[in-house]
């Protein structure tokens, strides 16, 4: 017989070990969360590396896209700049100078004046009506006749005058 | 069984990750345009053998002295040539300064869509957080809190 003595002991531990159950669970639950959290929080970084990998080799598609058409465009310019050497290599200035000096005069100085404004374009300097009106590249500057597609593709010139 | 309890109660609690993902602004870039050429007219005179008294003539005519900075035909030739020279560096200058803003361009749009990436997935963990804590415990969502 266990007696009232005995039933309050057995009551008393009882109650501590549900007390102590409750507060392991409380602190389970807590741990959980915590660490739920944690998980979200963790795929969250991975998404968010992720994003930034995948945002780096955005970047490099970019660069690498930008070099090719660098290297496209310096050739272009290579050969471009080869037409004058190509074209001295044709004529004999000392021989033309000595054959017809007034013609050779007025074709230097006129080739001065084109290549000038070349530079002077390249500044960003304004179309004049001439050039804007131009039905051709020899026609807009024959030293950087390439300047005329470009200025063309901005629909920066007037367009060509209908055909009869 | 209680020894158990206390002792898982006494291990230490997970320690919280704090994750801080904030969006670098890059201030815009504003440059000045160049200043525009403007070149001074350029007057070459050729002179042979057979027309420099004709030459002579027109500049006495005009009241210029006949003196010169002379170039052979050859001379000539390697001024164009270093002239366009010059202006294929410009142009190759300018390709590179197109190619730094495209880049530049591409970069912007790209951090754009990355930031905007970032701050959604940030609102969604924020969400499931919040879910995750209120269902974590049914004693919480019952027992009031401190």
């Amino acid at each position: 017989m266990l007696g009232l003595k005995g039933m309050m002991i057995m009551g008393a531990v009882m109650a501590t070990m549900a007390g102590g159950f409750y507060l392991y669970y409380q602190d389970t639950q807590k741990r959980m969360a915590t660490l739920v959290q944690n998980a979200a929080k963790l795929e969250t970084a991975v998404q968010m590396n992720e994003q930034t990998i995948g945002s780096l080799q955005q970047s490099y598609a970019a660069a690498q896209a930008e070099l090719t058409a660098l290297n496209t465009e310096f050739l272009n310019i290579r050969r471009q700049n080869q037409q004058l050497a190509t074209k001295l290599q044709q004529i004999d200035l000392t021989a033309a100078a000595i054959a017809n000096a007034e013609g050779i005069e007025r074709a230097v100085n006129r080739g001065t004046e084109n290549a000038g404004r070349c530079f002077e374009l390249l500044s960003g300097a304004e179309l004049t009506d001439v050039e804007r009106s131009a039905q051709n590249a020899t026609a807009f500057n024959k030293e950087c006749p390439w300047l005329y597609d470009s200025y063309k593709s901005r629909g920066l010139l007037k367009p060509p005058a209908p055909r009869n | 069984m209680i020894a158990i309890s206390l002792a898982a109660c006494s291990s230490p609690q997970p320690r919280e990750i704090k994750i801080s993902a904030v969006p670098i602004e890059k201030p815009p870039l504003t440059l000045p345009p160049v200043d525009e050429l403007n070149l001074r007219k350029v007057e070459w005179i050729v002179i042979n053998k057979d027309n420099i008294d004709a030459v002579k003539t027109r500049l006495e005519s005009r009241g210029q002295a006949f003196a010169f900075y002379a170039l052979t035909g050859d001379g000539y030739g390697n001024l164009g040539l270093n002239f366009s020279d010059i202006r294929a560096l410009v142009q190759q200058q300018q390709a590179i300064i197109v190619a730094y803003e495209n880049y530049y361009k591409e970069s912007n749009a790209a951090l754009d869509r990355a930031n905007s990436q970032i701050r959604n997935q940030a609102a969604q963990a924020d969400l499931a957080n919040s879910e995750a804590q209120e269902n974590s415990s049914w004693l919480r969502r019952n027992v009031p809190r401190n």
